[in-house]
């Protein structure tokens, strides 16, 4: 029998991980921001679960703390159970029979411990459930010098059998010892900028739902997804529903030209306008934001027919891919970029690219008009004529609805030529206008009634 | 202006009423007058009258690109159902309709470039399944030799020529064979992103010459449910649909000599026409070609 053991032994191999070694290779592939973004996921997937017959997540609220110092983020979004932190959310990947919620933005099973282990040597994570509540403390580099083949966390304090009101449910989570590189960007207005503005976008679904999100007590505002839309004047917007490797979607579309706040469109000066960085596609899947103003090849510019010039920059298209399973969504393991070869996202791109298409021929329509002697053009009333409309109200429409085309007149002459910005003031203010086409046409006539067509002395 | 009207090209006409023959086989997906006919149809308009009176399509749409003219193409448009757009391709063909079923023939002037590809590329993802896209391209080869592959790739990217391209390949009818090749790619990979998993198969391929070298290419989009319409039009059994490019080449011949031969077609199994004064070659054309050279030629 001894040899018999013995025999067995000598074939075993040692294959199991190192966890100093598991933790460097599972925070490696996650940057600072999508870590804390990752956390922010957990907290809006709860207010999701929780929001009942509300509708809406007027009632809760994340807030998140970052400096040099520490890392909290606080939510009320009806905390962890002790039981689900007991079987589930602290373990590495997500068990076969985890109970999963329809939307929810969590998928893999490793955001929270990852984001932890990215930020900090030191987290507690404590929460109040509607029956439990637990306070769990770990020091990660006591846990990674461990030994024992039994990954496990332990509970400092936990009591179930609770019966807790709503409002008393939460989540806080405090990672202290930061690392030193995440400290000193936690310090930067750069980084701190950048959370906000991903924050900002990430969650716009939520926050225009009514969830209050705060970085550092200011709050999140929502972006404006909206299109201009006139009686004579529509942009493009339809819904379909496809399947791509068995999986079933529903896809929003809308495209068109937005205007910049509630100034006049100036349609005329391009490279001047700061909206230069907001044109472009935004594409949420699953209400959550993955592209922002992308204006590459990837959401169809930059060919030669499409390439991204300033004149368009009153472009916007936006995206809405929603699917039951969150695994099925075409980003990558971090939800910070799209997965290019799926099936699901070529789909995406056939109408994105179909889209800008119809699109940019309406913008080049109203460049050559504005340039034409067409004063002003009906496509250019019907645009100033109309108004910023959410995109959920739009009319649903696979064409844009604008006026005919003019008619080309062959008894009419272009005249085209430069002259000095400071002379071209000057003459403008004399007449009154800013508009380069009124001021040649005023001067023209002006030369054509006194040297031309002047009675004879 | 002179020019030489679109009806008085032999070849050009010839290869027009093969077309017309191809898309006829469209009724096994639908009924004809079902579908709408999109060209570019000049002053004379002669495709859209045979899609008119063959087809018997009433929905036409001609685009045109210069609106300083719209008088004389308004006036010369032979039937009072064609509807003229006036503007580049690349910003009209977006703008249409496509909820229906089309036929939409593109008949360039030029050699394949940026902006067909844009177009074509765009259509297909705008397209119905059981709609066809022909496609006419100057074929002639670039000179000097030693430039061809350069100007192509000048014209269509790098990034689009297959790799085995050299000048040599490009020469005769070369250019034709590459520029196809071209064209169903860009097709296939505009049809990655279809939703209903639509692909566009390769129909017909006509090779002809009149001032100089063109071709036409004819694709019907067929979705995975339409596989059976696909096999229903058995496009392969027509004459001008073959593994290779049709080449049309018309044959100068006279009236008595085209009557003589007539007396003799069709031609039983295992036998040939019989001119001793005429050339192989121009009885070998006539044989395969003499049903639409007698429509062209009146």
């Amino acid at each position: 029998m001894a040899e018999a053991v013995v025999e067995t032994d000598a074939k075993r191999v040692e294959a199991k991980p190192e966890r100093e070694f598991f933790i460097s290779m599972l925070t490696r592939d996650i940057e600072l921001i999508p870590a804390v973004l990752d956390l922010v996921d957990n907290s809006v997937d709860g207010a999701q679960s929780n929001k009942g017959d509300a509708g809406n997540l007027a009632s809760f609220w994340i807030k998140v703390y970052a400096d040099k110092d520490r890392f909290e983020i606080v939510d009320n979004c009806g905390g962890i159970e002790a039981s689900h932190a007991r079987e589930y959310a602290f373990r590495f990947g997500r068990p076969s029979d985890a109970p999963r919620n329809p939307g929810e933005l969590g998928q893999f099973g490793v955001g929270m411990k990852r984001a932890l282990f990215k930020l900090g040597s030191k987290f507690v994570v404590q929460s109040t459930a509607r029956q439990s509540s637990f306070r769990l403390p770990v020091d990660v580099p006591v846990w990674a010098a461990d030994p024992s083949p039994d990954w496990k966390f332990e509970f400092a304090e936990v009591e179930e059998a609770q019966s807790n009101a709503v409002e008393d449910c939460g989540t806080t989570i405090t990672v202290s010892d930061l690392h030193p590189q995440v400290s000193h960007d936690f310090s930067t207005t750069d980084t701190l900028s950048r959370l906000r503005a991903n924050l900002q976008l990430r969650h716009q679904a939520a926050v225009r739902n009514g969830l209050e999100i705060q970085l550092n007590e200011e709050r999140i505002e929502p972006v404006s997804r909206e299109l201009l839309l006139g009686e004579e004047f529509q942009p493009l917007h339809w819904l379909t529903s496809f399947e791509a490797d068995g999986d079933a979607y529903e896809l929003r579309v809308a495209a068109g030209i937005a205007r910049d706040d509630d100034e006049e469109v100036d349609l005329e000066a391009p490279e001047e306008s700061l909206a230069l960085n907001k044109a472009g596609w935004y594409v949420f899947f699953n209400d959550r934001l993955l592209l922002a103003g992308d204006k590459t090849p990837l959401t169809g510019w930059g060919s030669a027919t499409a390439a991204y010039h300033p004149q368009f920059r009153q472009f916007r298209g936006f995206i809405d891919l929603t699917s039951p399973n969150p695994g099925s969504m075409p980003w990558n393991t971090t939800k910070t970029g799209v997965d290019e070869d799926s099936k699901a996202f070529r789909v995406v791109q056939a109408e994105m690219f179909k889209a800008l298409k119809s699109t940019m021929t309406v913008m080049n329509r109203v460049k050559n008009e504005l340039a034409g002697d067409q004063d002003p053009s009906e496509l250019i009333s019907a645009i100033r004529q109309a108004r910023m409309t959410v995109i959920e109200e739009l009319p649903v429409r696979d064409r844009f609805l604008v006026p005919a085309r003019p008619t080309v007149r062959n008894d009419r002459k272009n005249i085209r030529y430069s002259v000095s910005l400071q002379d071209f003031e000057k003459v403008a203010e004399e007449l009154g206008t800013t508009q380069p086409p009124e001021v040649g046409r005023h001067t023209f006539a002006h030369y054509l009634n006194t040297q031309v067509t002047a009675p004879t002395r | 202006m002179t020019f030489l009207s679109g009806i008085a090209r032999p070849a050009k006409q010839m290869q027009r009423l093969m077309v017309m023959d191809v898309c006829r086989r469209l009724d096994a997906f639908a009924p004809l007058p079902e579908y709408q006919y999109i060209g570019f149809g000049g002053f004379e308009f002669v495709d859209f009258d045979l899609a008119h009176r063959l087809l018997h399509i009433d929905r036409l749409i001609s685009i045109e690109r210069d609106s300083s003219r719209k008088a004389r193409y308004e006036f010369n448009k032979p039937y009072r159902g064609i509807e003229i757009q006036f503007g580049h391709s690349n910003e009209i063909l977006p703008e249409l309709d496509y909820s229906g079923l089309s036929i939409c023939w593109l008949d360039y002037f030029d050699h394949l470039e940026a902006t067909v590809i844009q177009d074509v590329s765009d259509l297909a993802l705008r397209l119905q399944p059981g709609s066809m896209l022909i496609v006419t391209l100057n074929a002639h080869p670039d000179r000097p030799a030693d430039s061809r592959r350069e100007k192509l790739a000048g014209r269509v990217g790098e990034v689009t020529i297959p790799p085995s391209t050299t000048d040599a390949r490009l020469a005769q009818w070369g250019l034709a064979d590459i520029q196809k090749q071209i064209l169903l790619n860009e097709l296939q990979t505009a049809c990655l992103g279809r939703a209903d998993a639509a692909e566009f198969r390769s129909v017909a391929d006509i090779y002809y010459s009149d001032t100089c070298q063109m071709q036409t290419s004819a694709f019907v989009l067929v979705s995975p449910g339409l596989v059976r319409s696909l096999e229903a039009a058995r496009f392969s059994e027509l004459d001008q649909v073959r593994e290779e490019p049709v080449r049309v080449v018309v044959p100068s011949l006279t009236r008595q000599e085209m009557a003589f031969l007539n007396a003799q077609l069709p031609v039983p199994p295992g036998g040939e026409l019989v001119a001793e004064w005429l050339e192989p070659r121009d009885l070998t054309t006539y044989r395969e070609l003499y049903k639409w050279y007698l429509e062209a030629t009146g």
